[in-house]
């Protein structure tokens, strides 16, 4: 039971960065390593922002809010960071190629045009860490000789501050969905704004948005531990609405095509068009199939030789 | 990118072993059993030290046979090693996974299955085999020792003997007469690329796309790797005194081919498997990630200066650095986050 729910939480954590995963990353080994890069930079900043959580919890007692802004700036200066690190690596790689040697790392040097893709790489990367150390703690919890706070609360009906009663897994699994998709559309404001900064001051807009919204989202999951779980997600979705709208705009896309996009992607799915391509496709194929080309015969080769002898 | 799906693979493997063996209930206290005979920590220290003392008299007792050419004796030393690992290892190993997971299998099924798995290891070593499964026996070779280390060294023990390993790794290497650069520059004038170093061969550069050799790597790769298999397995790791030498940690380049010594598998899932002994999962994810990432940092380090470097030193000490303060800070800050339902 405990770690069939386990196994639940998980898939229903990680299948929005999952199939990000599969569309955008799984292909290309440079963007799988610059996925396990971002996860670093995150837990870097983490690192850093724990050990000020440490200091300060010697000095005040009983703090937890001042600590989760400094957490927050932490991040923030580690994207920017890892911005620069990779702008650096591709000058440098630049530099290199120029001379006529291949490249060290193709992929980071064909990246170059493509900032936005870049951008959602590395954050999903840092998505993903950060949902998986969110949840982590909370979901082996959940495997365990007992689930937490299951019986109390089904007896006695009420809602203990700290837990949840049966709805826990369900808020710890959106916590995790939202943070990886937030980090997500932090990192590709974040990173437009580094990008134009030096060309434009006026482009502070997206940067200031992403570190506003988290500190936001941030603070209105604090209010969890009192209780308003109904409020604070619905608040969060609308937040994240907003920021992946407002993301779509720095794209290049208007708010028109994005109600439409999302017009058309629910429609998509509810006339099953995944199923419907992927039945084209085998089709296709099998149609290719029955034509043999010469890769076939080849192979067909040796195998009739043998039926021969 | 070749290299890093071994050593992750190698590390989890490792990590879950580990898990796997141990007990539910006790995470801190461990009692040591067999070879050192020590029951406190004044030892601990004293142990390292002899392991080191030992690494450094094989490696330079191997680099000493390959000068003179008496490969016969480093052969011999590395089959029993792989046999003595893959075969009598491994079947106390399995023995004690289905102990602590309470699985009932009889001697004999034991004793076959742990048969077979050894004997086409050793085959696959020593003999002929396809890519994959050479590859795969070379990591569970790795995987093998770590275990052996983990489950008979304390826990500081295994911190000191990393610490010592990657300063031995930075002399060995780097050092004008180390022995490991001796090695590689005896290697490289005699122009044999299969010097008896245990090296995990990756066919690639480590950012290549994959899409673009999928096919024509395959064909080229293969002969030579077949070529290879009979000197190449030097595993450096278990003699019947059952004792540790690793002597080739380094990684090389040779033309885009990117090696790494079998050591730093298995000091990196060493790391990883005493992290997953004495501390949470949180711990583990945060020294897998930082360890790969070391290690990409190495990569394209080596690829530059074109030369061999020490593989160990960088990414343990990132990974050290995360174990550490996830003790004091980090796993604290993420509890309470966790339990407050705070997003970060």
């Amino acid at each position: 039971m405990g770690y069939l729910l386990t196994t639940c939480c998980y898939i229903a954590a990680f299948s929005p960065s999952v199939a990000l995963f599969y569309t955008f990353i799984a292909h290309d080994p440079v963007r799988i390593i610059l996925f396990f890069l971002g996860a670093f930079f995150w837990l870097v900043s983490l690192l850093f922002s724990s050990l000020a959580w440490f200091g300060w919890s010697q000095i005040v007692s009983n703090s937890f809010l001042t600590p989760l802004a400094v957490c927050i700036v932490a991040q923030e200066i580690s994207r920017v960071g890892y911005f620069m690190l990779l702008k650096k690596a591709q000058r440098g790689l630049n530099k290199i190629t120029e001379q006529g040697q291949v490249s060290v790392a193709p992929g980071v040097s064909d990246l170059h045009n493509a900032r936005h893709m870049l951008a959602l790489v590395c954050g999903l990367g840092m998505g993903v860490i950060a949902a998986l150390f969110y949840t982590m703690n909370a979901f082996a919890a959940f495997s365990g000789p007992g689930t937490i706070g299951l019986p109390e609360a089904l007896q006695k009906g009420y809602l203990d501050p700290n837990r949840a009663g049966k709805f826990l897994p369900l808020y710890y699994v959106l916590s995790a969905q939202l943070l990886t998709l937030f980090n997500v559309t932090w990192t590709i404001m974040v990173w437009d704004t580094c990008h134009k900064i030096s060309r434009i001051p006026s482009a502070f807009v997206p940067g200031v948005a992403a570190f506003v919204s988290h500190l936001l989202v941030s603070y209105l999951s604090a209010l969890n531990s009192r209780g308003f779980y109904v409020p604070v997600f619905s608040v969060q979705f609308l937040i994240l609405l907003i920021c992946i709208a407002y993301c779509n705009v720095i794209m290049g896309g208007t708010i028109h095509s994005f109600v439409n996009a999302i017009g058309q992607s629910f429609v998509d799915a509810a006339t099953l068009k995944h199923l419907r391509t992927v039945l084209e496709e085998r089709r296709r194929r099998t149609q290719q199939q029955s034509v043999p080309d010469e890769p076939l015969t080849e192979r067909a080769g040796p195998s009739s030789s043998t039926e021969m002898t | 990118m070749r290299v890093l799906y071994p050593v992750a693979f190698c590390m989890i493997f490792v990590g879950i072993n580990v898990k796997l063996t141990q007990p539910a209930e006790t995470t801190s206290a461990k009692v040591i059993y067999g070879l050192f005979q020590s029951y406190d920590s004044h030892d601990n220290g004293m142990i390292a030290f002899v392991l080191m003392g030992f690494l450094v008299l094989t490696t330079s007792l191997g680099v000493f046979c390959y000068k003179k050419r008496f490969y016969k004796a480093i052969k011999l030393y590395i089959i029993s090693n792989s046999i003595a690992l893959l075969l009598i290892y491994a079947f106390f190993h399995f023995h004690n996974v289905a102990q602590s997971q309470s699985l009932p299998i009889s001697l004999p099924t034991a004793a076959f299955l742990t048969l077979n798995f050894g004997c086409l290891g050793v085959i696959s070593l020593h003999w002929k085999s396809s890519r994959r499964v050479h590859q795969f026996y070379l990591i569970m070779l790795a995987a093998l020792t770590a275990l052996f280390l983990i489950n008979n060294l304390p826990d500081w023990t295994v911190w000191i003997a990393i610490l010592l390993i990657s300063v031995w790794d930075i002399i060995a290497v780097l050092t004008p007469c180390g022995p490991l650069k001796l090695l590689v520059e005896t290697a490289n004038r005699r122009g044999d690329d299969h010097f008896p170093a245990i090296l995990y061969n990756s066919s690639s550069y480590p950012g290549t796309p994959e899409t673009t050799r999928s096919n024509s790597t395959q064909l080229t790769q293969f002969p030579s790797s077949a070529t290879e298999t009979t000197p190449t397995p030097q595993t450096d790791t278990l003699s019947a005194t059952s004792l540790v030498n690793h002597r080739f940690q380094e990684v090389r380049v040779v033309e885009g081919t990117i090696r790494l010594g079998m050591g730093d598998f298995v000091f990196y899932s060493l790391m990883l498997g005493n992290v997953v002994q004495t501390s949470s999962v949180l711990t583990a994810i945060a020294c897998l990630v930082s360890n790969l990432v070391g290690l990409t940092i190495t990569l394209p380090i080596v690829t530059l200066s074109q030369s061999a470097l020490p593989a160990l030193p960088f990414p343990l000490m990132i990974a050290a650095i995360f174990y550490f303060s996830s003790h004091v800070a980090l796993t604290p800050f993420i509890n309470e986050c966790t339990t407050r339902l705070v997003l970060f």
